[in-house]
């Protein structure tokens, strides 16, 4: 169930440039659904005024409750903020908040996962789902360079769920794994290896999750995509989380929250123009 | 010692001066899991208009030094579903549901008001002014004391309902605005509403909200709404229930102290979803550790300096 709950940090650290791993522990487990996320605030801490959304990485149950982890990459104010936690720290987590990844659909199918940057976390757990479903499941994932720091250890988390051969990192500069885009990797792995069906899982960069959409339309393929969007509240009440979408029934726009509804939605659901 | 922590608003006995402001509580169902409703004054619903409205295009919201500018555009279910599908879990709690009602015509807000008024379980209309009248050019209806007074008795001949009318900061004179709103027949007014403001990308040079500026909430707005609330109850017979910035039961008190008779709590609810339920616990708390056994004795209990 959605809670506030008060949990302390396990460790804190800062893995590459860019990453930073967070562990904290709870009294007690949770059920979670792959890509929900929670709202993180220092406790007690006035600034900055909203909490702050992060997606669960990886979840751990054991004899004293359960450890969740987090990746981020400090930005502003409240990812410094975050960075500046020591264990034994307390943090307030609302959650968990959000839809999830769909496991039920597309069972049969291959799964290729698709992440920019910090997109990353979002696909872990459902990575791990989809493995005990026996999916098929491919990992690309991109980053600017790898000189930004490539967030190397939680590649390898995929690796030991996935396999070294189902991962490919694209960097822009070349400078490790394929050379351009993300999702130019996962084209050329298309038109090389021409896979029957499959289903896109994403979550990345605005443009990128565009692209994946265009891709899985031409495929004739289903694409979710996992949106972001500023959020005050995370769980429904200030509705400032808005994206455009298309009602699946009556084909009509309507502002569904990111918070509630979201995050993750079906691809051709939205109005990439508006997003 | 139990500390009588109720008060009175247009006959309305609230079991503590503690509610909820529109457009931070939702429809008061979503907090519903994580604790009694029952245990608050009162809840505000969020503004319900006649149709439902889409709201306005992302992004909506910034978050600004305590506080954050917001432009949702009053995006609502509408008043039909709100009765229909809020209102019959809702009126269980037993807490006091305030409806927030709003228009884009005089018209608009009445429509709104007669369907409510069928409706079982509402104990007040709150009439928030701060509204684009479409039929006067665009000019909010809460910034004009005339206009204000004519909307208040129009609402207040139709409604069965107490009425208390939401006021904007952005009136010239909000002192003014509340004076005439009495006359017309207001039962009790609120204040604040939001505070407009802006906030700019200097990257892009656009601003950070999508349809330009938008109402400032918040911590950073509590001394201007203390000030305001203050020089309203000075001028005003009727009660002044005071909004703005409120986040922990000092807060609350400060505004009760300054002459409101009731507080609600809004931006704070985001960040906090137990906060108003504290602000509860607290309240009681502090007044037993004073000594107070009526809260009412606090209420516009400043001393101001002679000036
Ligand atoms: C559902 C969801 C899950 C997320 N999961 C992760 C994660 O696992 N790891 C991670 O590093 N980041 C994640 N993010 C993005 C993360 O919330 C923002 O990077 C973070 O809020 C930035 O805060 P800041 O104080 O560092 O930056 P500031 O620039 O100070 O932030 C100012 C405001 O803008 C908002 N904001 C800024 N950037 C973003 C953004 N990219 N997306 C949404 N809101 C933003 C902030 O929440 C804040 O309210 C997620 C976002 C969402 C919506
Ligand atoms: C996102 C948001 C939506 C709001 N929606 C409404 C509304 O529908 N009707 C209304 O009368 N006030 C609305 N308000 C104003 C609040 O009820 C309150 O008057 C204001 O936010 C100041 O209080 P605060 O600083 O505690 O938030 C809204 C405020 C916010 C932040
Ligand atoms: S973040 Fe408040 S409704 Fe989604």
């Amino acid at each position: 169930m959605t809670r506030d709950h008060n949990v302390r940090v396990v460790s804190n650290v800062r893995e590459t440039l860019a990453y930073w791993r967070l562990r904290v522990r709870l009294s007690e487990p949770i059920t979670i659904r792959p890509g929900q996320f929670v709202m993180m605030r220092v406790r007690d801490a006035w600034e900055p005024l909203w909490r702050r959304a992060l997606v669960i990485y990886r979840a751990e149950p054991h004899a004293e409750g359960m450890d969740l982890e987090f990746l981020y990459k400090v930005l502003g104010r409240g990812t410094a903020q975050l960075s500046r936690q020591r264990p034994g720290d307390e943090l307030q987590m609302l959650g968990p908040l959000g839809n999830g990844f769909p496991l039920e659909a597309d069972a049969q199918a291959d799964a290729i996962l698709i992440s920019g940057g910090i997109g990353l976390p979002a696909l872990y757990l459902l990575a791990e789902a989809l493995v005990r479903q026996r999916r098929r499941v491919q990992l690309f994932h991109g980053e600017p360079t790898s000189e930004s720091g490539a967030p190397f250890s939680a590649l390898e988390d995929f690796a030991r769920v996935l396999g070294r051969e189902a991962i490919t990192l694209a960097t822009e500069d070349g400078s490790l794994g394929f050379r351009g885009l993300v999702t130019e990797a996962l084209e050329a792995y298309l038109e090389h290896h021409r896979p029957r069906r499959a289903s896109l899982y994403a979550c990345g960069p605005t443009p990128m999750l565009r692209r994946v959409a265009e891709i899985a339309v031409r495929q004739g393929w289903p694409a979710y995509v996992s949106l972001e969007a500023r959020m005050a509240c995370g769980f429904g009440v200030c509705l400032g989380c808005a994206v455009k979408t298309r009602n699946a029934a009556d084909r009509l726009p309507h502002y569904r929250r990111v918070c509630v509804e979201g995050p993750i939605f079906r691809a051709e659901e939205v109005f990439w123009d508006e997003v | 010692m139990r500390c009588d922590l109720s008060v009175e608003i247009a006959g309305l006995h609230f079991k503590n001066p503690i509610l909820t402001a529109s457009g931070t509580f939702g429809y008061g169902l979503e907090f519903a899991e994580w604790f009694d409703l029952g245990r608050l004054g009162g809840i505000c619903t969020k503004g319900l208009s006649l149709e439902p409205l889409e709201g306005n295009p992302p992004p909506r919201i910034v978050e600004t030094h305590g506080g954050m500018l917001n432009a949702i555009g009053l995006q609502n279910i509408g008043v039909r579903a709100f009765i229909a599908e809020k209102l019959p879990r809702l009126r269980q709690f037993q807490t006091l549901i305030i409806a927030n009602v709003f228009g884009s015509s005089f018209e608009e807000y009445l429509d709104v008001i007669r369907l409510l008024n069928d409706a079982e379980g509402i104990a007040a209309y709150e009439l928030n002014i701060s509204c684009p009248n479409v039929k006067a050019g665009g000019m909010e209806f809460g910034n004009d004391p005339d206009e204000a007074a004519r909307l208040t008795e129009a609402c207040k001949r139709i409604a069965r309902r107490p009425l208390i009318v939401k006021l904007s900061p952005n009136a010239g004179d909000i002192v003014r605005v509340a004076r005439a709103v009495e006359s017309a027949g207001a039962d009790a007014v609120s204040a604040i509403n939001t505070i407009l403001g802006l906030s700019v990308d200097i990257h892009t040079r656009r601003p950070r909200l999508a349809t330009g500026m938008g109402g400032l909430s918040g911590p950073a707005i509590k001394p201007i709404a203390l000030r305001m609330v203050y020089q309203i109850a000075r001028a005003i017979r009727i009660p002044v229930i005071g909004i703005g910035g409120i986040a922990t039961v000092e807060d609350a008190l400060e505004f009760l102290i300054a002459g409101a008779t009731a507080v609600q709590i809004g931006t704070a609810n985001y960040y906090d979803p137990l906060v108003s339920i504290k602000i509860v616990e607290d309240l009681e708390s502090f007044c037993q550790r004073h000594g107070i056994t009526a809260i009412r004795s606090l209420i516009g209990s400043l001393q101001m300096p002679p000036s």
